[in-house]
């Protein structure tokens, strides 16, 4: 049957024509000068602190995150009160906006024009061209991703399980802790590594509030991006190539993780 | 530790009617009562109330000596199996059965130890580290009572345990059930609409229906003294059948039973059990539909074995149908078979006046 | 009445403890999401609407939102069709080397558009490894239309596929064998049984597809130049605006995107509870 494999053929061109071989070029062209002209690009000090900068602030919007994205989940699936609907689909827009236009609502929000950046400006407070704003615009682009894991995973547990544990003598605090987080601390930490993955990546929103200084507040992507501008192919390339690792073995790591801690708790279903 | 219920009412939000309305029973210390009712009698609420999981509108109920009313759902100190058994999915065995020594903040050894006598109680030995969906419903439901039966609870609710599960699986620990109650004696109320299960198991049957009880007893009074017709007909599965009074006496379907007291003209309705009907085939005159004596016949439209008994559908003279439970061997002997005129004879039927509809 | 007393404490402390987590979640919502919708609404229609179109539509700005949305409407074209397409290969053919190409699908998620960017420029730039070929064939990829196409197709690849594979899933495979059974070929199976059954899902991933690269900018960045009336998009045209510091346009520009952005978002809500109906009623 010719057809048939005919079709997977063609998927795999699509798919290695877009996406790999242009992957593949950026592996090739970091270590076009040699392990040392690698290792070297990432060694420079500003090199190193955008990727210091862009994994700490990505860690703690991660963190954040994680946290909020929570209990968002749990007021959408344990509330039915007025307003949820609209909550529902506010959360899912972030995923709507462009990047771009993220950084630059928050530019008019907290930039020393806007009565919020003078207020704070005024109390010494600075959060445009800090790292501050960095996280602002990250834990914006991804406040969807916890939520969306969550979510599914929140509905799924029958309130019958929460009074089960009621009837047991457990109070609301203990059924969280032992009912409840359990049964949703895989989403949430894939939901958090994701948030983290994406934070890795962000250029958009970043690159019009953290002003770009660097050693402080230029991230690895803005540092890739002045890499390309200034023809340093092998600094740009050797610090996508630590990225692209990063995020997908974080990627890998928790569909594995998720796969594994679900198989024995949903055999046969 | 007995349990009293006095004039229990609740409303949803939304339901017209309550869910359940001024519900009284008692339930014995140490023995099983069945709260027997239809879906949607407001059988599982009274359980989820005493339980605490819903609070009344009004209504007292008291364990032992203590108010329940002051006691959160968490001290009431009930053991609860829900239909869906409820069982942590991400919690081992061992874990959904430890959960509520746990929040007691019981010792290790103690909670171990404790665990370990549960485990070998429900023979689930060798599936103790095993995740709930892991198992089979059986073993899903044991591990539900093991869990309930942990906490040594004071009073064990079992909201319909046994209907999720195949009828092997559902016997077998039936009457697995019976067994640990006469060695535990913990007192125990078990919402069904199954009448079997509440006539195997339990000393004291309460019957509901749109959220009132309709009658209180022991299962064999409740079965041979329906207090309503809403009772004789859930409880045994009766034939309803319809006529007036006439002289203490009436007529009903080709039957003529005793009324008494019923004024004349008065409707009357009688329900007829499957047992309580004796069924004989006559020697028939060819060219009627009655026998010799000018008696008409009821005719079988279909015979069904369930094994020791036989279940005849019978469609009276009067085109009434009318379900008959006869003995196999009584079947047989009698040569019935289907499309035979036979006659039909009342052994017992319960009597109520005026004109009910269920 | 004994119904009182402490159990129904118990419970007002419950719901108090509801209430300031709801409001707790509802007030982070508020502040990190509408307070900067508020602020740049507010920024784009200070001066009027009427302020508010010209900066919009003047300066290129027409010509940057018209490339944007030819470019979004190709890659919603290439996307749903070769979406589709992988996602059934991957979902219903077994073969050597499904496993690679199913990790192949989420890379653009895990890639920074940025690095997307780059890595096109390396493959299909001057000195790129298709280069020569490029040169050859006469056409302008790079710093041009068709290399932005590919930089938007590319970001937005897995949406189609993901969906739509999510869907194919659930489909049971019965209705195809049944449509073999009665002799129907591959292709007029797909027609005529997979397709009406896969539709919402291709229509919902379409839509992601197009609100994503509505607002695709640091790929495109790095590929198009960004000339001005030739190979500015609207995002681009919004970043050039800011360091022009014609600020109204920008902020004019980015409502502009936001908005095309919302309209899909509420035709995806109105997608997602149609699904939910339907295969409620399938149930």
């Amino acid at each position: 049957m010719t057809r048939r494999s005919l079709l997977p053929l063609l998927a795999a061109t699509f798919l290695g024509g877009f996406v790999a071989l242009p992957v593949v070029a950026v592996l090739v062209t970091a270590f076009s000068d040699g392990p040392a002209a690698f290792m070297a690009a990432l060694a420079a000090p500003a090199a190193r602190n955008a990727f210091r900068l862009t994994v700490a602030t990505g860690a703690l919007v991660a963190v954040v995150n994680a946290v909020a994205g929570t209990l968002l989940a749990w007021v959408l699936a344990r509330s039915r009160c007025f307003g949820r609907g609209l909550l529902d689909a506010l959360i899912d827009l972030p995923f709507a906006i462009p990047t771009l236009v993220t950084g630059l609502m928050l530019v008019i929000l907290v930039g020393p024009q806007s009565d919020a950046g003078a207020w704070l400006e005024a109390r010494g407070v600075r959060v445009l061209f800090t790292w501050v704003a960095i996280v602002i615009a990250l834990l914006f682009v991804t406040l969807p991703i916890v939520v969306r894991a969550v979510l599914p995973v929140l509905e799924e547990i029958d309130l019958d399980q929460e009074d089960a544990a009621a009837t047991l003598g457990a109070w609301p605090a203990f059924t969280f802790r032992r009912v409840i987080l359990p049964a949703i601390l895989p989403a949430v930490l894939q939901g958090a590594l994701l948030t983290f993955a994406r934070a890795l990546g962000e250029f958009g929103a970043v690159v019009i509030v953290a002003g770009n200084i660097p050693h402080r507040t230029l991230t690895a992507p803005v540092h890739v991006f002045g890499a390309v501008e200034s023809g340093d192919l092998v600094g740009a390339s050797a610090m996508s190539v630590v990225l692209i690792a990063l995020s997908m073995s974080l990627m890998l790591i928790t569909d594995r993780y998720r796969r594994a801690w679900l198989a024995p708790r949903t055999e046969g279903r | 530790m007995s349990l009293h219920a006095v004039g229990l009412t609740k409303h949803f939000p939304g339901g017209g009617t309550p869910a359940v309305d001024n519900v009284t029973f008692d339930a014995p210390d140490g023995k099983i009562t069945t709260l027997l009712g239809p879906s949607g009698s407001g059988k599982s609420t009274v359980l989820r109330l005493i339980a605490g999981l819903e609070l009344p509108d009004r209504g007292m109920l008291r364990l032992g000596d203590v108010d329940l009313a002051s006691v959160a759902v968490q001290e009431r100190g009930v053991g609860f199996v829900f239909q869906s058994y409820a069982l942590f999915k991400h919690m081992t065995v061992r874990e959904n059965i430890t959960f509520g020594l746990a929040v007691r903040r019981m010792p290790r050894r103690e909670q171990a130890d404790r665990v370990a006598a549960m485990i070998e109680l429900v023979q689930l030995q060798d599936l103790a580290d095993r995740f709930p969906a892991q198992l089979s419903g059986g073993q899903r439901q044991r591990v539900a009572f093991a869990r309930a039966l942990a906490i040594e609870p004071r009073l064990l609710l079992l909201d319909e345990p046994f209907a999720a599960l195949d009828a092997r699986v559902r016997v077998e620990l039936r009457e697995w059930l019976r067994r640990l109650h006469d060695e535990r004696h913990v007192t125990t109320i078990l919402v069904t609409h199954d009448q079997s299960e509440a006539m195997e198991l339990s000393e004291h049957v309460v019957v509901m229906h749109e959220g009132r009880v309709e009658q209180a007893g022991p299962p064999r009074e409740v079965y041979e003294r329906p207090a309503s017709p809403f009772v004789a007909s859930f409880v045994g599965g009766a034939t309803l059948l319809k006529g007036r009074a006439q002289a203490g006496r009436a007529a009903v379907s080709t039957f003529n039973v005793a009324a008494p007291g019923a004024a004349d003209g008065a409707d009357v309705s009688a329900y007829v059990r499957p047992h309580d009907v004796r069924v004989t085939k006559p020697a028939t005159d060819p060219a009627t539909e009655n026998d010799t004596l000018g008696v008409k016949l009821a005719r079988v439209e279909r015979l069904t074995f369930l094994g020791g008994t036989v279940k005849l559908a019978l469609i009276l003279p009067d085109g009434a149908p009318m379900t008959v439970h006869m003995p196999a061997a009584e079947v047989a002997a009698h040569g019935i078979t289907e499309g035979d005129r036979v006659l039909v004879d009342l052994a017992e039927a319960k009597v109520f006046i005026g004109d009910y509809s269920i | 009445m004994s119904a009182g007393g402490p159990a129904r404490a118990h419970r007002l402390r419950d719901r108090a403890a509801r209430t300031f987590l709801v409001g707790s979640a509802c007030g982070w919502v508020g502040l990190l999401v509408l307070a900067p919708l508020a602020a740049i609404l507010y920024g784009a229609f200070r001066e009027g609407p009427a302020r508010f179109f010209s900066s919009l539509l003047g300066d290129g700005g027409r010509h940057a939102l018209l490339l944007t949305i030819a470019l979004a409407a190709l890659a919603a074209v290439v996307n749903g069709v070769f979406g589709t397409l992988i996602a059934w290969v991957l979902v219903r053919e077994r073969f050597r080397g499904r496993a690679l190409l199913n990790s192949l699908v989420d890379l653009p998620f895990a890639i920074s558009p940025v690095i997307i960017g780059f890595a096109l420029l390396l493959v299909l730039g001057p000195h790129g490894w298709l280069g020569p070929l490029v040169e050859a064939s006469g056409t302008k990829i790079v710093f041009a239309w068709p290399a932005m196409a590919i930089a938007t197709i590319f970001v937005s690849i897995p949406f189609v596929i993901r969906e739509v594979a999510l869907v194919l899933e659930q489909a049971d495979l019965d209705q195809e064998q049944a449509a073999y059974t009665l002799g129907a070929g591959a292709f007029t199976t797909f027609i005529k049984v997979t397709l009406p059954n896969i539709r919402w899902g291709l229509v919902y991933g379409v839509l992601l597809t197009t609100a994503r690269s509505l607002g695709e900018f640091g790929a495109v960045l790095v590929v198009s130049g960004g000339i001005a009336n030739a190979t500015e998009t609207g995002t681009l045209f919004v970043f050039r605006s800011l360091d022009d510091r014609r600020d109204l346009a920008a902020y004019s520009m980015s409502v502009a995107l936001a908005g095309l952005s919302l309209a899909l978002l509420l035709a995806m809500e109105f997608v997602k509870r149609r699904v939910r109906r339907n295969s409620g009623a399938a149930r």
